[in-house]
């Protein structure tokens, strides 16, 4: 449901572009304490120790992009890195999840 | 925007698109293949059960006992509905039943869901060069039924509504989109929503001032004939002010 949601609203962020869009506030659900939000979760508490296991700038990559939808371009730019980097950081830091998260 | 998109393998594409990280053209061709190959779905289906859990961080002010606390605070103390036949000697006007009182909890629970979401997409639309911003509802479910609305309230008094493509409807029945002005008890009609994948411009006569949330309430073909819900309110969704 919410997830459905979701879907409708990255449509939506996509469809006014980035430069509709202000990146100047740093949102808090990176600040590494708030991930503490998972562990009420049987699901939750798995996933946060799967992210702790990935390097800083990946586990933020992961976050700062469910949390905010942020496309890989738009990570990009908003950290100073190459687009090539993100796109490598995030394809490693998925399959590390998965592994973790389906051992 | 990926050149070499349409070589990766499928399960890092499901991945990507769950995660939320894909440009549009590249989420309407994951959609796409996911509707002619189940197994493609499937591996979208299990990225979602992987990641679901970081949804808990779009809501980190929610705990469960301040929702029930707000309940009364965020939805007001009744919500005044018409039946079209008194059934009893108890269905006084406005008198907030049990039942109601049930449905109004169960809206708060998913407008917190709402608001926590429409503000993250607020906070990202909050335009650079300050034109005057349209108002965004994020429109749930009360109870665990599909559907939903994302709900753009324009400044010129319209809105914008787009169903999320699964409100299961009888071809007998009509959703219509209410609003609920702070402390008012009587919802003004604004119009009746679409279903599916559907999107619709609705022109209300009116909008409250003040700061409102939106109910959706299952009506009679063609919508309420007493100018308030007549049937069960089973969405809800708080208008999110950008911020200034």
């Amino acid at each position: 449901m919410t997830g459905l949601v979701r879907y409708r609203a990255l449509d939506m962020l996509r469809r006014v572009g980035p430069a509709m869009r202000s990146l100047d506030d740093e949102p808090e659900a990176v600040a590494p304490e708030a991930l503490s939000a998972l562990d009420g979760h049987t699901d939750g508490r798995a996933l946060r120790q799967c992210l702790d296991r990935l390097e800083t700038d990946r586990r933020r990559l992961v976050v700062l992009a469910f949390v905010e939808g942020f496309s890989h371009a738009e990570l990009a730019s908003r950290l100073a890195t190459p687009l090539g980097t993100v796109k490598s950081s995030i394809r490693r830091a998925l399959a590390s999840l998965r592994e973790c998260l389906d051992a | 925007m990926s050149g070499t998109f349409e070589d990766d393998v499928p399960e890092d594409r499901a991945g990507l698109y769950v995660l939320g990280v894909l440009e549009s053209d590249e989420m309407e061709a994951v959609r796409r293949d996911a509707a002619r190959d189940a197994g493609f779905a499937a591996l979208i289906a299990q990225w979602e059960r992987r990641l679901a859990p970081l949804t808990l961080l779009l809501s980190l002010s929610a705990p469960p006992s301040a929702v029930w606390e707000a309940i009364e605070s965020r939805i007001g103390a009744t919500v005044e509905m018409r039946a079209p036949l008194p059934r009893g000697r108890e269905a006084g006007r406005g008198r907030p039943s049990r039942a109601l009182g049930y449905w109004r909890a169960a809206a708060v629970g998913a407008m917190a869901v709402a608001a926590s979401l429409a503000g993250v997409l607020v906070w990202r639309l909050q335009p650079v060069a300050a034109p005057p911003a349209a108002r965004l509802a994020m429109i749930l479910p009360m109870q665990q039924t599909p559907g939903g609305w994302l709900v753009q309230v324009r400044p010129d008094g319209t809105l914008h509504a787009i169903a999320n493509g699964n409100v299961a409807h009888a071809a007998d029945r009509d959703f219509e989109l209410w609003a609920l002005a702070d402390k008012a008890t009587r919802p003004l009609p604004l119009g009746l929503l679409p279903v599916a994948t559907g999107a619709a411009d609705l022109h209300p006569a009116s909008l409250p001032a003040e700061k409102f949330k939106l109910l959706v309430s299952l009506e009679p073909k063609g919508g309420s004939t007493t100018g308030l819900p007549t049937g069960p309110v089973m969405f809800a969704g708080d208008v999110v002010q950008p911020p200034s």
